[in-house]
Parts: structure tokens; C-alpha cells; sequence
């Protein structure tokens, strides 16, 4: 019995390291010389969300071999990867940090993170109950985590959408920064999840297909 | 089995105690030895200060934890009793006006050393030694009317070691050390904002 529970637990740890894509790694560079700019970017962003005074962190981050372009992560911190703040021209970083901003106004990490607290705690509870249960939450985790974020990228994007319009942007702009990670092998990292490849290719078609009406309100911040 | 059990139980109550913090940077001001502030309240200007924390975990965000609850609320209270060496700073809120002189500090609370060592650590609660650096990262700006004058950085460090044996000697556990470089690095901060306040704002009694 103790060795299925070390078994379940070693395999359940396996496959959340392999769903929730362990490889990606971002390290922040202290004081990088584009900080002043991506931070008058981000002052552009602010007055169009419903709490201009909220501090985001936005931060450059290393190159690496699995780059990821941009990354929502706990704390209200946003990373944007060196080359592409090197790289890339003034709309697409204000698009992206747009939504990285949209994913922390929106609450997709606590969201996420709450519902994991929960579905934890049922397994631990369902472990005392059906033995070996307990280590499920460590493969339902992730797999919620994928779910969830399936959902919550449209809801972003929308809300990016809106914050560019108030900044004199069109919905285009985003279309040409996800456009433009894809193009370079990016991924996009929130929480534990990372999109690439066909996510930003279905998230443009997308938003082709159905463009954010004029109407959506940036500043109401809700979905 | 009763008795493993119990020791068990203190053990796992106990992790995360079982480490020392050893000496810390900068180290500048002592307790005992702590300068006067130069500038008295009527001929400084009152700089609002506004703190930014966050507590990076091996070089990422940490997620919510009580190490991160505890290092937020620590650095905030650190802040806040070093403050009042320095008449001229007052705690202000991040919604207060940006027109009158303001030192917004951004603080980083951040362990930094081998992760997995670390881990592995934990997990054996020290049976495995290992070292970590908690390092307080201050960047300042000081501004008026939004518009930035001046950044500011202080670093100040501190060594944390984990091993079993530290179990049996509480009194070297120095819990006090990291808020005494949080202390430290705010102090220095502070003094270098203060040195140039008679540069940025000559005639000083106004400012406010």
C-alpha cells in the first residue's frame, strides 16, 4: 500500500512537471537599461485600468533556451523577455504589457490558485477514504490549471484590447504582438501554464473572427 | 511509537526554525551607535514615502506562502519603525497625490541560493545542510510633481544556514537578523536621500 502511494506520487509529480512545463524558467535582470522605457509604457497602460494607483512589477527578463516571450506571475509581476524588449517596436510592448497587466486585473492567477487550494484539499480528503487518492491533486492540479487558462486567455486578450483602444491602439496591435510571438518562438507564461505555437495561432483567429466590440469598457476590469 | 511520533510532530513543528542567520551587510548603523539625523522637521522638507514589497523565492515570485505574508508584513514594519529617525518622511498611502515631494521605495525581499539543495533540505528538516542569502534590494525614486529627481539603491544581506544540529541551540537561531538588515538597508537608503536634500530642495522649509 505504501509503495502505490511513493509510486502515485513520484508519477503524479511527473506528469504536473510535464503538463505545467517545468522547462520554463524566467530570470529577472536587475536595473536593465530599457526599465525607464517599459516603465513609461506601463504608465500608459495604468490610467485605463479601474485602479491606476495598484503597483505592477514589470521587469526584464534573460534570454533563455526556452524563451518565454511575456510572463504573468504571482505577485502582480510581469516579464518581458530581453530581445524581445530590444526587438520589439513601441505597440507591441505596450500590448503585451497591456496583457500582462489584463491577466493580473483580471485575477487569472488567484483564480486559478484558489480553485487549487480547493481541489487539494478534496483530494487530501478523498485520500483518507480510498487509499492513494490523496496524491491526485498533484496531476488534477495542473490539468485544472490548462483548463482554467483556456478560458482566461480570450478574457485577457479582450481586456488588452480595450486598454490599447484608451491608449489610441487598435485591437490590430495585439493581433501583431501575438503575430509577432509566434513568428519568434515565444511562449507566453501565466501562472504555470504556457501558450505557443498553435494557442497564439487559434487566439488570432479568434479575434479576427469575433473583434472586441467598440463598447467593452477597459476600466470596469471585469471579464 | 508514541515517542516517534511525538518527536515527529516537533520535528515538523520546528522546520524551518532549525537555521541560524549569521552576520549581515551593511551593517552601517548600529543599534548602539546611531547617527542624529542632520536636518530637523522645520527646515527639511516632508518627503511622503511610498513602499512597494515583494519576496522573490530563488529568483521567482514567490507564491502565497506565510514566508511571503511574513517577509511583506516585516519589511513594512521595519520601514516603519526606522522611519521615525528621519523627521522629514512621512508613510503615505500609494492614492496620495503625486505633487508634493515623494520617495517611492521599491523593496525586494529575495532568498537566493541553490534550489534544490534547499528543498532537500527542508524536506529532511536540515538532516541535509544547507546555506541560503536573504538579500533586501531597495530601489528608490524621488519625485515631485511625478516627475522623477533622483533614484536611490541600498542593498544590505544576510547568510541563513539549515542543519539538524542548529535543533538543539535556539539561541542560535538569530530570527532577529533579518529585520535588522531590513533595518539597515532602510537606514541606508535613508541617509544618502538625506544627504542631498539640501541639493534638491535649497530652500528646504518650502517644500512641503
Amino acid at each position: 500500500m505504501r509503495r502505490a502511494g511513493w509510486v502515485g506520487s513520484v508519477g503524479g509529480w511527473l506528469t504536473a512537471l510535464l503538463i505545467s512545463g517545468c522547462a520554463s524558467t524566467v530570470k529577472e535582470i536587475r536595473r536593465h537599461p530599457q526599465q525607464e522605457r517599459l516603465d513609461r509604457i506601463l504608465a500608459a497602460v495604468l490610467p485605463h485600468t479601474s485602479d491606476p494607483t495598484i503597483h505592477y512589477w514589470l521587469r526584464v527578463s534573460e534570454a533563455s533556451s526556452h524563451p518565454v516571450g511575456l510572463a504573468a506571475l504571482p505577485q502582480r509581476h510581469v516579464y518581458l523577455a530581453e530581445p524581445l524588449v530590444q526587438e520589439a517596436d513601441e505597440a507591441i510592448l505596450a500590448a503585451l504589457v497591456a496583457h500582462g497587466v489584463a491577466h493580473h486585473r483580471l485575477h487569472h492567477y488567484a483564480q486559478r490558485n484558489a480553485i487549487n487550494v480547493v481541489q487539494r484539499g478534496a483530494f487530501k480528503a478523498g485520500g483518507f477514504f480510498v487509499p492513494g487518492l490523496g496524491h491526485g491533486h498533484y496531476l488534477g492540479g495542473p490539468l485544472l490549471e490548462v483548463a482554467l487558462s483556456a478560458g482566461q486567455e480570450p478574457q485577457a486578450d479582450a481586456k488588452t484590447v480595450a486598454y490599447l483602444r484608451g491608449m489610441g491602439y487598435a485591437q490590430d496591435d495585439l493581433l501583431h504582438a501575438l503575430e509577432w510571438l509566434e513568428t519568434n518562438g515565444y511562449s507566453e507564461l501565466v501562472g504555470h501554464v504556457r501558450a505557443q505555437g498553435a494557442d497564439f495561432t487559434n487566439r488570432i483567429d479568434s479575434l479576427r473572427r469575433h473583434p472586441v466590440p467598440q463598447a467593452h469598457s477597459g476600466a470596469a476590469d471585469s471579464p | 511509537m508514541l515517542s516517534a511520533i511525538i518527536s515527529l510532530a516537533i520535528a515538523i513543528s520546528l522546520t524551518g526554525c532549525a537555521q541560524t542567520r549569521l552576520s549581515h551587510e551593511p551593517g552601517l548603523v548600529s543599534r548602539l551607535a546611531r547617527p542624529q539625523p542632520a536636518l530637523k522637521e522645520p527646515s527639511a522638507p516632508t518627503l511622503f514615502v511610498v513602499l512597494h514589497t515583494r519576496y522573490l523565492e530563488f529568483d521567482k515570485p514567490a507564491d502565497p506562502s506565510v514566508a511571503k505574508w511574513w517577509s511583506k508584513h516585516k519589511v513594512r514594519h521595519q520601514l516603519e519603525d526606522v522611519i521615525g529617525e528621519f523627521p522629514f518622511l512621512r508613510l503615505a498611502s500609494p492614492e496620495a497625490p503625486t505633487s508634493p515631494p515623494r520617495l517611492l521605495i521599491e523593496a525586494t525581499h529575495a532568498l537566493r541560493g541553490h534550489k534544490t539543495l534547499n528543498a532537500l533540505s527542508r524536506m529532511t528538516h536540515g538532516l541535509i545542510p544547507s546555506s541560503a542569502t536573504g538579500c533586501i534590494e531597495l530601489d528608490a525614486t524621488l519625485s515631485r510633481d511625478g516627475q522623477p529627481l533622483k533614484r536611490y539603491e541600498a542593498v544590505g544581506r544576510y547568510r541563513l544556514r539549515r542543519h539538524l544540529i542548529f535543533f538543539a541551540m535556539p539561541f542560535l537561531w538569530g530570527y532577529k537578523v533579518p529585520a535588522a538588515t531590513m533595518e539597515d538597508t532602510f537606514r541606508d537608503l535613508f541617509l544618502q536621500v538625506q544627504q542631498d536634500l539640501p541639493t534638491l530642495f535649497p530652500a528646504s522649509g518650502g517644500a512641503t
